[in-house]
């Protein structure tokens, strides 16, 4: 595998086979994170074109104080949070707003125990449903396993707001996964 | 009793701790969040936006080139004006003798410009 140094260098001469390079390294990455951040299928794809043209453009300005996919990620986090601002969508309404906490626990009563499986997809249906900055966070972090250092680079947060939103995330996932849980143990 | 904080934290080193109910819902919780997103980019999507970059460039090329014969033709002008050129047929009749050649220039010119672009240029970017 190139590393960092010599990939951005071949690109910065011109050489668009090692751009290519880079798309494919970094392709999952900025798929994933423009996945979790943006709702609407039809805007994905031309999001992700948009990550990759930016970083094109921007390449002669990266630093190489950071990792570049960690670079990348944050251009792909600002392009998305932009896009979503734009849209007027909220970004991370859960920690000021309790009820929302309440309501997302409600969802769904749940009426049938649940094989492992269906449980996978239903905690995935659940994630889907949290603030985009909360699903941003925990795929960097799950996902991606990133330190929280970069997780801090990528979103702008403070580290005490990445822990709590990791955190509440994570909560709020068991709290919903314990009703279904608590049905089973029930029956 | 843990705390929420404790009870994350010892599934996350992998410690398997008591039997309890929210023991399992964040041992599944946990389990979930390592699962990749259902949402990847398209299987061509590195070509796309190669081809995307290389008809950017190439529009780019054609615009400097609109440029380039723009300020010739203002440089000409210029240098016409400053001189005070007189316009007469005589300027030109040398030509007459020679519109073999001048056609052979013109040939030659464009053919070197169709070969740069599209054999060189595409052999040096294949090369990498």
């Amino acid at each position: 595998m190139i590393d960092d140094q010599a990939l951005v260098s071949q690109i910065l001469s011109g050489d668009k086979q090692a751009f290519r390079v880079l798309i494919k390294q970094n392709e999952r990455l900025v798929g994933h994170m423009v996945g979790r951040l943006i709702d609407r299928h039809e805007d994905r794809e031309e999001l992700c074109q948009d990550v990759f043209l930016k970083v094109y453009e921007k390449l002669g300005e990266f630093t190489f104080q950071s990792k570049l996919s960690t670079w990348i990620a944050t251009i792909a986090y600002r392009h998305g949070i932009n896009h979503l601002r734009k849209r007027k969508i909220a970004i991370s309404d859960l920690p000021e707003d309790e009820s929302t906490l309440e309501r997302f626990i409600a969802i769904d009563d749940a009426s049938e125990t649940l094989a492992d499986q269906q449980m996978d997809t239903l905690i995935s249906q659940l994630i889907e449903k949290l603030p985009p900055q909360y699903k941003a966070i925990l795929m960097l972090y799950h996902i991606q396993e990133m330190t929280y250092p970069e997780i801090v680079e990528i979103t702008g947060l403070p580290e005490g707001t990445v822990k709590n939103y990791l955190f509440r995330a994570r909560q709020l996932l068991k709290d919903k996964v314990k009703k279904y849980l608590g049905k089973e143990v029930e029956l | 009793m843990k705390t929420e904080q404790e009870l994350q934290n010892d599934i996350e080193k992998g410690l398997a701790g008591d039997h309890t109910l929210d023991t399992k819902a964040y041992s599944l919780v946990f389990s979930a969040l390592k699962k990749e997103p259902d949402y990847h980019v398209a299987l061509p999507f590195a070509d796309r936006i190669i081809l995307f970059l290389e008809k950017k460039e190439e529009k780019r090329d054609y615009w400097w080139m609109g440029v380039g014969i723009f300020l010739s033709v203002i440089a000409l002008i210029v240098t016409l004006a400053i001189t005070q050129t007189q316009w007469t047929a005589g300027v030109f009749t040398f030509l007459s003798g020679y519109s073999g050649l001048v056609v052979f220039g013109i040939a030659f010119i464009l053919l070197l410009h169709w070969v740069d672009k599209r054999v060189i240029k595409k052999h040096l970017v294949n090369s990498h």
